[in-house]
């Protein structure tokens, strides 16, 4: 092999080698400034619903971090939401319309729309979430 | 002027010195000075007892006359013909407290709540019923709510507040020489105190845990009968009696004469439910009755089998998750999921009572795809890790052969 | 017409590249301590590039900094690569500011003319271990809120002013959002711009004056072996920092820099707290003095030491008047050799004795 030739494949394999390294390091970075799904640090609020996804007197279950929350919209209009795991056991609450309570399927533990437990075995109330209506969201948040 | 002043002054401290008539009583007076303390001993904490606190002093209970006029003469204090009674019977003791506390008139200016059928409760319990058959033994309204010092159930100290009740009724039932008569257990506070809701109740506060009087009543207090166990554990547990009584187990048990609830779970010693209870293995419940290759076996079997596999879908699941969250990986979801999942567990165990597999099977089903759903997310998430690791594997191959390239060239570049 | 001809036509570039073409870096077995400072450079470069994609996502409020910093880790693509490298190479640079302090030091590269050289470099030392300081809290965990607490404590020892001193460092009298927000400021702002002109003097003045050589070697600098500064030392630099970058994506792959729990004012300090390892020696220095000496307060004179200590280390070009007369001090080695090992001994000491 010639001194150029020798010469020629050092530079290219610098050169390509250098290239592809700095594609490994832009890659990171690009995705980086890339914004994600979730575009915010979403862990002291959340949207739950959106305005009028709810019926009246009726709950949904919303993920909160990695928690369930749940969502009430009373009868009167207002919403309340609280954590949705049960202080029993740890299962996951429901709203009953029909007895116009919040009801763990589990082991029939209830709690009333403040969270205090009524009947059953829950031993603590359900902790309590602030509501706000921001434009067409149903924002939850932890109270402070 | 200077002699009405000093005459209004004297009627005023009059009038102070007759309205001060509680510590004006001259069974106080005597009491507390005695140097005998048994003679004493009544005066000492007076000050918490919700009777003294409320005007109901010495006299209404023993009789006599408490005129401070007496306190020099004890003939006319504790006069037999003023009523005056010293201490009353053992056997006397629900007789004398009823005759405020059974009447509904009487009790209402005091506390419009409180209720006045104690003594008939009273009379229907085991304790009552031995009383009247005279045996002084059993526990009268003083040995629970005690004497002088009487406190309502609200305060922290009183005897019969909920978490010291297992203590005041273990004064009497977990002393064995005291019992030796009657042929029952006792080792019912020891077993309590180890169970779920001794521990819930005496260790964690958690005042809604059931003490004694929670499933024996208080006045009325009295062994449930073998069908009537449901009834009791089924104030707080509806959905397993519901599911109880309508399952074949109900019928059964009647026949064998087995106490419902208590069959499998116990009753003081209670604990926490563990999956080996279900099934045909060593610790089963269900082998008890049921022969190999019965129905019921065949049946306990299965629902044991999908249990346990839910169980270890749901620890594979939560150990996978926990590997990925140890490496720094986002598993916020799948941990939401695994909570849908411990949910379907907790719902799954409940089901048992149905005693049917069919139903026990319907329960389960979705318990397995949440739980397959949170293993997967698991695996997401570790390959998230292994993805980080191959990128380094070529980062690494890349400085490598940069670095490399680089020495030749320098070394080249040194040789012109 | 080239490009490269276009822009060379319009700016004197040319005679910076003939600059450093001409300029040669001494070869000897001492040569090996010139590329610490060249890492250095790196490890900055890297916390400037990183520093800079965290603040996109980074929020300064207590209420969300750890939240926000949770969030780069787990959420956004890459950003505990990026949050781990951060961390990663900030430690890294610490550490080789050490070690290139105290070579230049032991090389006595400090003797005239280089005196301001060496004052600029301890300024850049000491705003970096501001840095390290800063940043330690800005994830707003639990550690980095004790460590700030006993940190900014230590202010208050300093007399008459110290008091004004602690409240100015905390934006109030207690360890708060006010603290964190502050702290920020310092990080991404304050820093940045006093480290962007001391550093450019340093380099500077590098520059110009060439690598300085060892004493003993001064005598025969002509007949030493060259090395042109470019293209030839900057290629050996590069390699350098590619085995350093390399390391970084290891320790940030392997060992992604942990977030610790949220901190809260409202519980007490845990147990078995220390301050970044950069700092064990001033903590441990302070457990080890007896709280009273003859009337002073033991922490006082701790401070008090520091102070001298620190004035001293950057007066010593102008103290050591041996090494400037081209004569070896023994002494001043023998001071700097004390120091490393009290730094060594007593930092060990902070991580095996129990707290």
């Amino acid at each position: 092999m010639s001194i150029l030739s020798r010469r020629k494949f050092l530079n290219f394999s610098l050169i390509s080698s250098l290239g592809s390294l700095a594609a490994v390091i832009f890659y990171p970075i690009i995705r980086f400034l890339m914004p994600p799904k979730t575009p915010q640090a979403a862990q002291t609020e959340v949207v739950a619903a959106k305005v009028g996804e709810l019926q009246l007197d009726s709950g949904k279950i919303f993920k909160f971090g990695n928690e369930p929350g749940i969502l009430i919209l009373q009868e009167d209009g207002t919403y309340k939401a609280f954590t949705a795991i049960c202080t029993h056991l740890g299962c996951i609450v429901q709203y009953r319309a029909d007895l116009n309570i919040i009801w763990c399927g589990c082991h029939n533990g209830k709690y009333d729309l403040f969270g205090k437990v009524i009947s059953g075995p829950p031993p603590l109330p359900l902790t309590e979430y602030n509501v706000t209506v921001i434009n067409d969201n149903i924002v939850v948040s932890k109270k402070a | 002027m200077k002699w009405l002043n000093m005459f209004i002054t004297a009627i005023f401290f009059f009038f102070l010195y007759a309205s001060n008539g509680l510590a004006q009583n001259s069974c106080i007076i005597c009491h507390k000075k005695s140097e005998d303390t048994d003679l004493k001993r009544p005066t000492m904490k007076l000050a918490d007892d919700i009777h003294f606190k409320n005007g109901i002093t010495c006299e209404k209970c023993h009789g006599g006359d408490a005129n401070p006029a007496f306190q020099k003469d004890e003939e006319a204090a504790m006069d037999a013909d003023k009523g005056f009674i010293g201490v009353p019977d053992k056997g006397d003791i629900p007789k004398l407290c009823s005759r405020c506390h059974s009447n509904a008139q009487y009790m209402k200016k005091f506390n419009p709540n409180l209720p006045v059928d104690q003594y008939q409760q009273y009379l229907t319990s085991q304790h009552g019923k031995r009383l009247l058959k005279g045996d002084d033994k059993v526990a009268v309204c003083s040995d629970c709510h005690g004497v002088h010092n009487i406190q309502p159930p609200n305060v922290i100290t009183s005897k019969i507040f909920s978490v010291n009740i297992p203590k005041t009724c273990s004064k009497c039932h977990s002393d064995s020489v005291y019992m030796k008569d009657y042929g029952i257990p006792t080792d019912q506070y020891a077993l309590y105190k180890k169970s779920v809701h001794g521990i819930n109740l005496l260790e964690k506060d958690d005042r809604s845990s059931p003490s004694c009087t929670s499933c024996h009543g208080n006045h009325g207090a009295y062994p449930p009968g073998v069908t009537s166990v449901s009834n009791i554990c089924g104030t707080c547990h509806v959905t397993q009696r519901e599911m109880f009584l309508t399952s074949p187990h109900k019928e059964a048990f009647e026949e064998m004469d087995l106490p419902q609830c208590i069959a499998c779970h116990g009753n003081h010693g209670i604990s926490n439910v563990k999956r080996e209870m279900l099934g045909v293995g060593e610790n089963s419940f269900c082998i008890n009755c049921h022969d190999e290759g019965s129905e019921g076996y065949l049946a306990a079997q299965k629902m044991g089998a999908e249990q346990d596999s839910l169980y270890k879908k749901i620890e594979q699941a939560k150990l996978l998750l926990m590997k990925a969250e140890k490496a720094g990986v986002e598993v916020s979801e799948g941990e939401f999921i695994l909570k849908e999942a411990h949910n379907a567990f907790v719902k799954t165990q409940n089901s048992v009572h149905t005693f049917s597999y069919e139903k026990f099977h319907q329960v389960i089903v979705p318990g397995f795809k949440t739980a397959q759903n949170a293993v997967q997310q698991g695996r997401l998430a570790l390959n998230e890790v292994q993805n980080r690791r191959r990128w380094l594997a070529i980062i690494s191959i890349l400085i490598f052969i940069v670095a490399i390239s680089l020495y030749f060239k320098i070394k080249a570049m040194s040789k012109r | 017409m080239k490009l490269s001809d276009w822009f060379f036509d319009r700016y004197a570039v040319q005679s910076w590249i003939d600059f450093f073409r001409k300029k040669y870096v001494p070869v000897h077995k001492h040569s090996i301590w010139y590329y610490t400072g060249g890492f250095c450079l790196f490890l900055f470069m890297v916390q400037v590039v990183t520093g800079i994609l965290l603040l996109l996502y980074y929020r300064p409020t207590a209420e969300a900094a750890f939240e926000s910093v949770q969030f780069i880790m787990t959420k956004v693509r890459f950003g505990w690569l990026i949050r781990s490298i951060h961390s990663w190479s900030a430690n890294l640079l610490i550490g080789a500011l050490f070690i290139h302090m105290f070579a230049k030091f032991f090389l006595k590269s400090y003797r005239k003319p280089r005196e301001l050289t060496w004052v600029s470099g301890m300024l850049l030392f000491l705003i970096f271990l501001g840095f390290g300081f800063s940043g330690y809290l800005l994830p707003w965990n639990e550690l980095a809120y004790t460590a700030t607490k006993v940190g900014t404590e230590m202010t208050n020892l300093v007399p008459f002013v110290g008091k004004y001193l602690l409240v100015f460092l905390r934006g109030g009298e207690q360890v708060s959002g006010a603290t964190l927000t502050r702290f920020f400021g310092f990080h991404v702002a304050v820093l940045p711009i006093i480290v962007t002109v001391i550093l450019a003097f340093h380099l500077l003045v590098i520059q110009i004056q060439g690598m300085s050589v060892p004493i003993k070697l001064e005598e025969h600098k002509s007949k030493l072996k060259q090395l042109p500064f470019f293209p030839d030392f900057m290629l050996h630099d590069m390699l350098g920092w590619l085995v350093a970058f390399g390391v970084l994506a290891a320790l940030a792959a392997l060992f992604p820099w942990e977030l610790g729990t949220k901190a809260d004012p409202f519980i007490p300090t845990p147990i078995g707290i220390h301050p970044e390892w950069y700092f064990v020696f001033t903590y441990q220095t302070l457990k080890l003095v007896p709280s009273r000496i003859f009337f002073i307060e033991g922490e006082v004179l701790v401070v008090f030491g520091l102070a001298v200590g620190i004035i001293f280390w950057l007066l010593v070009p102008f103290l050591d008047r041996k090494s400037n007369q081209g004569i070896p001090a023994k002494f001043f080695t023998i001071v700097g050799i004390i120091i490393v090992i009290y730094i060594i001994v007593t930092t060990i000491m902070g991580y095996v004795i129990p707290a």
